[in-house]
Formats: structure tokens, C-alpha cells, sequence
């Protein structure tokens, strides 16, 4: 009888040992895999709010009765380009909440910006100072999620 | 020992292969070959898939269009009035 061989409780206890080393592994990689996208996620969810603010920041404040911004002009501004248009704070302000999903952005999801007079984000405009036309909060968020928020202020009136 | 070197580096091998195929998806897809992006330039072709303000847009009220009035019904549908109608008995008279 040939005893050099290995028996089958051999080869099973091998083929287990390395199921379970494995799994281990692929684990490991998958977990890894995961946090890297999600951080990559928050760093373009970052980067692309502190663009949209910058934006914000840029465009001219308006006068107080300003119409609302129209369809080109909310395009123009948040779109890809380095153009913002002719839209003014006090014209977003008169839209309301402006809600998009850019067509190249790689995280799925809804963007929302807000212009309004709730300078300390109480839901109201009763509070000191909210009734000045020369104030106003910019808040950018992203599925619900506030991302970059500031208050400008009108240097010229 | 041999044997076993063999079947220990097949099953390396063969979760290797699981593992590489577990992995799924790669997201380093090139940007052109996602929708909404222009192949030649690699550059947004449309900014936006949604915005509310296109949805605003769409839903403005088109102007009324003023209905065309009815025409005039000038006859009855299988009755032609050529002239004034003449009694019945008129034709009975007349031998008819």
C-alpha cells in the first residue's frame, strides 16, 4: 500500500485553512475599496460646493426687487463653464431654491442652492438684522446634506 | 509535498481569480464613455440632467389660443330648402 500520499482530511483541512485566509483577504480589499470611493465621493462633493459657493461669491448682489432669475440664467451660472451669466444674488433670491444634478457629475444626487434673508438659518426672517437688503445667506447643499454656507454682504449700498 | 504545493497553488490561484472578479465594476471608466459628454472634446455637452428651473420653464402656462367660432349651420343635414316649400296637397291637385 502506498502510504507517501497525503489522506482526504488532509487535503481538507488544507482547502479550509486557505477558504478562510481568502475570504479574509477579499474582505480586507473589498473594505478598502469601499472607503477609498466614499472618501473620493466627499472630496468631489467638497470640491464642487466650494466652486458652486465661489460662484455665489462672485456674481453682483443685485438690487432688492431684482425679477426672478430666469431658466438661461440659472444654466449659465451653475453649469460647467467659466461664464456666470447675468444673474444676480437678489435674482436667485427671487427664484427660490434652485435644484440640479450636473450631467458629468460622478456622484449621483441633487444639488440645492438657497439665497435668502434667514441669515441665522431659523426658518424665519423676523430676527435682527434679516431685513436688510444688503445681507444675504448663501447656503449649498447636496441630497439634503449642507456642504459650504456664508453671508454676503453689499460693499455698495 | 509536492502534491500539496500543487493543490495549495491552485486554490491561491483560483481565489485569486475570485477575488479580481469580486472586485466588480472598475470607476476609472474613461469620462467620454458616459452619457452626457461629448466624445470629441471630453466636455459637457448638456450641463444639467435635471433642474428645476427647466421643469419651471415647462410648466409656464402657454398662451390661450381663442377657439375658432363654430360655423354656422346653414342647413339641415338631408333637407335643401331651394325655395319656399309648397303644400302637399298642391301636388295632389295636380294629378301627380
Amino acid at each position: 500500500m502506498n502510504r507517501h500520499g497525503y489522506s482526504l482530511v488532509e487535503i481538507m483541512m488544507t482547502l479550509a485553512i486557505l477558504a478562510i485566509t481568502a475570504m479574509a483577504i477579499a474582505t480586507g480589499i473589498g473594505a478598502g475599496h469601499g472607503a477609498t470611493q466614499a472618501l473620493e465621493s466627499e472630496v468631489v462633493l467638497l470640491s464642487r460646493g466650494q466652486e458652486l459657493l465661489e460662484r455665489l461669491i462672485a456674481v453682483p448682489f443685485g438690487t432688492d426687487g431684482d425679477p426672478s432669475a430666469t431658466a438661461p440664467e440659472l444654466s449659465e451660472l451653475f453649469d460647467d463653464d467659466s461664464k456666470f451669466g447675468s444673474a444676480t444674488l437678489h435674482k436667485l433670491e427671487a427664484f427660490g431654491a434652485a435644484e440640479f444634478e450636473p450631467a458629468a457629475f460622478p456622484v449621483p444626487g441633487t444639488w440645492r442652492v438657497v439665497v435668502d434673508h434667514d441669515l441665522n438659518g431659523d426658518g424665519d426672517v423676523n430676527d435682527a438684522d434679516e431685513d436688510r437688503p444688503d445681507l444675504l445667506r448663501v447656503t449649498v447643499s447636496f441630497d439634503g446634506r449642507l456642504i459650504a454656507q456664508t453671508i454676503r454682504f453689499d460693499a455698495d449700498s | 509535498m509536492r502534491r500539496l504545493a500543487w493543490i495549495t497553488g491552485g486554490v491561491a490561484l483560483l481565489g485569486l481569480v475570485l477575488v479580481t472578479l469580486g472586485r466588480g465594476h472598475d470607476e476609472d471608466e474613461p469620462e467620454h464613455t458616459r452619457p452626457g459628454t461629448d466624445s470629441a472634446t471630453n466636455t459637457a455637452k448638456t450641463a444639467f440632467r435635471t433642474a428645476n428651473w427647466d421643469i419651471a420653464a415647462k410648466a409656464k402656462p402657454t398662451a390661450v389660443r381663442p377657439r375658432a367660432p363654430a360655423p354656422a349651420m346653414t342647413r339641415l343635414h338631408g333637407v335643401e330648402v331651394v325655395g319656399p316649400a309648397r303644400a302637399p296637397e298642391k301636388h295632389a291637385e295636380d294629378g301627380r
